[in-house]
């Protein structure tokens, strides 16, 4: 479909104080990783880790490279990107989690 | 009407022009990302296999930096986004001025981790067989490292390919080269810089955190 004037105007609009509550928002969640990794959290302690690392990257693609606004294509890329990685840990991983002892190496 | 210099002939307006040079730049970062996909991958298998040995040799490495190195790239991000918002605002001073605060942000990034290479190479916390810290024997330390090196060193780059592309765009912007109808190269540098922030935020937790 081809792009009307009013979506053009929408994407280039940006007021700057997001911008401002955004970076708020990474230190925040920067010192909250830096807090949590001294908490003894166990085998949830990569979970909540890497449930942090989503929120701030999720906040850095969608409002400082914009894809909150842009439409359809870049968004596809970006997801496929994503697609493909989980894709490659979550096969890799399931294999090398479900062999059994003597074929793994000595710890 | 004399066509815009700045418009290639085989695009009809400047809007599209920056839609084509949108998505030849996602398409590009897309590369990227799986380049450190795949290393992340590695990183989960001898994680995975070697526990003990990655939470010991990540003891060593300084959280404290990892975190300085962390505030650094989300704040120069932050200047790299209000800089773009500032160009296509036609600031042009102020924008080649967040300009520069960024390449500056990007240097003290490249100025601390050299810092902590080198204290990485004193302590004897080199990949592979080069691995030699006093009293760490446990299987896997080594292996940490030389992901460490790997992964951070190709980030490293990264971020020096950034500063070099921040610093041709802001000389181009002090010139006046982009105002409110055209920014599409001062948002693809944008956009570069922004996934070597992206990327920082996932090996953050992951190098330096592991408890």
């Amino acid at each position: 479909m081809e792009p009307s004037d009013a979506d053009y105007e929408r994407e280039e609009h940006v007021p700057a104080w997001r911008h401002v509550v955004c970076w708020l928002a990474l230190c925040v969640l920067t010192v909250a990783t830096y807090s949590l990794s001294g908490v003894n959290l166990g085998a949830w302690s990569l979970f909540v880790a890497m449930c942090i690392a989503v929120a701030k990257s999720t906040i850095v693609v969608l409002f400082f490279m914009h894809l909150w606004e842009h439409r359809g294509a870049n968004r596809l890329v970006f997801v496929a990107a994503v697609f493909f990685i989980a894709l490659l840990i979550g096969g890799i991983m399931g294999d090398v989690m479900t062999r059994f002892p003597p074929t793994l190496p000595p710890r | 009407m004399v066509a815009d210099p700045r418009l290639a002939h085989h695009f009809e307006s400047l809007r599209k022009q920056a839609h084509a040079n949108r998505l030849g730049m996602w398409l590009f970062l897309a590369n990227e990302m799986l380049l450190f996909g795949a290393l992340f991958v590695g990183y989960a298998v001898y994680r995975h296999l070697f526990f003990d040995g990655f939470s010991t040799a990540s003891h060593l490495l300084s959280k404290t930096l990892g975190t300085v190195d962390t505030f650094i790239l989300i704040t120069s991000s932050f200047t790299m986004a209000m800089s773009l918002h500032l160009a296509h605002h036609n600031k042009r001073q102020a924008a080649t001025a967040l300009l520069v605060v960024t390449i500056l942000f990007g240097l003290g990034f490249l100025c601390v981790h050299s810092y902590e290479y080198w204290h990485d190479v004193h302590e004897g916390a080199l990949p592979g067989r080069f691995f030699h810290v006093e009293g760490v024997h446990v299987p896997g330390a080594s292996m940490f490292y030389t992901l460490y090196f790997i992964m951070t060193g190709l980030h490293s780059l990264h971020v020096l390919a950034g500063v070099a592309v921040l610093a041709w765009l802001a000389v181009k912007t002090w010139r006046g080269a982009y105002d409110d109808k055209y920014y599409a190269p001062l948002e693809m540098g944008g956009l570069y810089w922004h996934l070597v922030d992206l990327i920082w935020i996932f090996l953050y937790p992951l190098l330096y955190l592991i408890e």
